[in-house]
């Protein structure tokens, strides 16, 4: 299941596969989701790949509130 | 607007999606969230005692592991929960943060300060629970803790690295006793460490004051999850006193570790246990409680030199219900530690303060954990009220008694007095044996009962006005040598004439 910001072509989905080869394409699903903002999230069985624009700010927010603290 | 292109450009070049990093991450959904416990899916790669993080910045550990079901204890805010939420694996197991300057804070089991004051800096984490040391670190238990009971430092002698049970119904003074023992570390050089399990947060304010009355509070941890906390706080807090106290044994310095009360842990993980029905045992209790109590008495140890010589003491504290130690909890706890102090109501409301039965209350390390001054009076005054208490039931019969039974009856009337100790007034090692050095001798044998304690506090004062040289000197060389004890002679004879002239 790849989450992203608006629908994918079957040209990206492609180029996405091709990165991580354990990902089998009839499993494929693209859900459409703003709030992703930018990128992808793939979600395969437990597992998560987060390389989305939400994922990198949220990480940078957690960064700054660690170091305000 | 040049240099903001230039800057623009370099970052465009830089940016190429070869260089995306990322990571595969775990992850699972709360199906069940129940009291300070969630059952969550997902999480095919879980490990047990992971920590979990929710979206919302909660943290859970995991403590159950089905086959499409995780179960995880929830530390912190379970009511901001919902099901469905995310849960991320962190691959770290659950850990508390310590540092040197948690001395005098008081900090619950995830190591968040209570006190108000701000998070101690230069922290190192220590897991919660941790495999205790195994044999070639250890070495046997020598040193003595003193804690300034006569009655204990003479008959139950508590050493470095011991774990001395603690156990009487309520009100007969059990926490009195682990408290006075950490005010009487003052000076000692050891760390002590103040776990309170499921207990009134007023009992914890005036426990921290009293602490602080007594200036013993700056070399004192307090680890609490009082009694409105979440059980899976009141599971976690006896670990994480451990865990904090093991920062300071790895450092080579020696701890003292109050449990107040693993009854109350026991209940606590007798409920997480229900709600993750898991099958009940005796009492309802799980089948691991055993392991549960087991495992962390064992992690207090005496280290060798070669594990770098810290020390964790362990006072476990047990309440018992109209003084029945052989209920489930009680007699687990008894057979781990080695050696316990019991307490008893009827001694305590008969005025015998510290209410201890010392008939069967024992210390399985014994004489190894005195110094020879005290060894040196204790063997009399345990040989003594032996005998008292063999007389004391059989004179119960007879009325008229010889000579000899009447002078062990005055004897250990006399002891039985002098071992009575107000409480949060201690003695150090050389006022202990001074006054037990008089009684064993017979000098109180010609004062009468009532007079005991006036001609104890007189003692005290008298010796520690006229004879300090004597006191530091028995302090130490931690041995009563000839000539000190003809000084002592000497100074007894001369204070009893004084003291019968001025009654």
């Amino acid at each position: 299941m790849i989450y992203s910001a608006y629908k994918l072509d079957q040209v990206e989905i492609e180029s996405i596969i091709a990165k991580f080869p354990f990902i089998k394409i009839e499993n494929i699903d693209n859900v459409v989701d703003k709030t992703v903002l930018a990128g992808v999230v793939i979600y395969h069985g437990s597992q998560v790949i987060d390389i989305s624009l939400r994922g990198r700010v949220n990480s940078l927010k957690k960064k700054l509130y660690a170091t305000v603290k | 607007m040049q240099p903001l292109n230039n800057y623009l450009n370099k970052i465009k070049s830089e940016i190429h999606p070869d260089m995306i990093k990322y990571r595969v991450e775990e992850v699972g959904y709360i199906i069940e969230i129940k009291d300070g416990v969630v059952i969550m899916g997902g999480m095919n790669n879980v490990g047990y005692g992971e920590l979990v993080e929710f979206e919302n910045g909660v943290k859970a550990m995991v403590i159950d592991i089905d086959v499409d079901k995780v179960g995880a204890i929830v530390l912190g805010d379970y009511l901001t929960l919902k099901s469905g939420d995310l849960a991320r694996l962190t691959g770290m197991q659950a850990s508390v943060p310590v540092a040197n300057d948690l001395l005098g804070r008081v900090i619950n089991p995830i190591g968040e300060p209570l006190d108000g004051l701000d998070n101690p800096e230069d922290v190192k984490h220590y897991p919660l629970e941790k495999i205790a040391p195994g044999v070639v670190f250890r070495q046997p238990v020598k040193i003595p803790l003193q804690t300034g009971i006569k009655a204990i430092d003479a008959l139950i002698p508590i050493g470095r690295g011991q774990r001395e049970l603690i156990i009487g119904d309520r009100g007969t003074g059990k926490t009195t006793i682990a408290i006075d023992t950490i005010i009487n570390q003052k000076g000692q050089n050891v760390i002590c460490i103040y776990c309170a399990i499921g207990q009134k947060e007023s009992k914890i304010a005036s426990i921290v004051d009293l602490l602080k009355r007594h200036g013993a509070l700056d070399y004192t941890i307090i680890v609490t999850a009082a009694a409105s906390d979440p059980v899976s706080l009141q599971y976690l807090a006896p670990y994480a006193a451990s865990a904090v106290g093991e920062f300071f044994m790895d450092q080579g310095k020696d701890v003292l570790l109050v449990h107040d009360d693993l009854t109350k842990h026991a209940w606590a993980y007798r409920q997480l246990s229900l709600v993750l029905r898991r099958p009940a045992g005796r009492e309802a209790y799980p089948g691991d409680i055993f392991y549960l109590h087991s495992r962390l008495l064992e992690r207090a140890c005496c280290l060798s030199k070669k594990a770098g010589g810290g020390t964790m003491t362990a006072l476990p504290i047990i309440e018992t219900l109209e003084g029945d130690v052989s209920a489930y909890i009680p007699t687990n706890i008894i057979s781990i530690t080695d050696g316990q102090i019991f307490l008893e109501t009827d001694l305590f409301n008969a005025g015998i303060r510290p209410a201890i039965n010392i008939g069967i209350s024992v210390s399985r390390v014994g004489g190894n954990a005195q110094v020879k001054a005290m060894k040196q009076v204790a063997s009399k005054l345990k040989l003594d009220l032996a005998q008292y208490r063999e007389m004391a039931a059989f004179s119960q019969f007879e009325s008229d008694l010889d000579e000899e039974t009447k002078k062990f009856l005055n004897r250990g009337s006399k002891i039985t007095q002098i071992l009575k100790q107000n409480k949060h007034q201690l003695f150090n090692l050389s006022k202990e044996v001074a006054i037990i050095w008089a009684s064993i001798k017979g000098y109180l044998d010609d004062v009468s009962l009532t007079k005991i304690s006036l001609f104890e506090e007189k003692f005290i004062d008298t010796i520690s006005l006229e004879k300090k040289a004597l006191l530091t000197k028995i302090e130490k060389e931690k041995e009563i040598s000839p000539e000190a004890e003809k000084e002592l002679e000497a100074f007894t004879k001369n204070f009893l004439k004084d003291f019968n002239n001025s009654l």
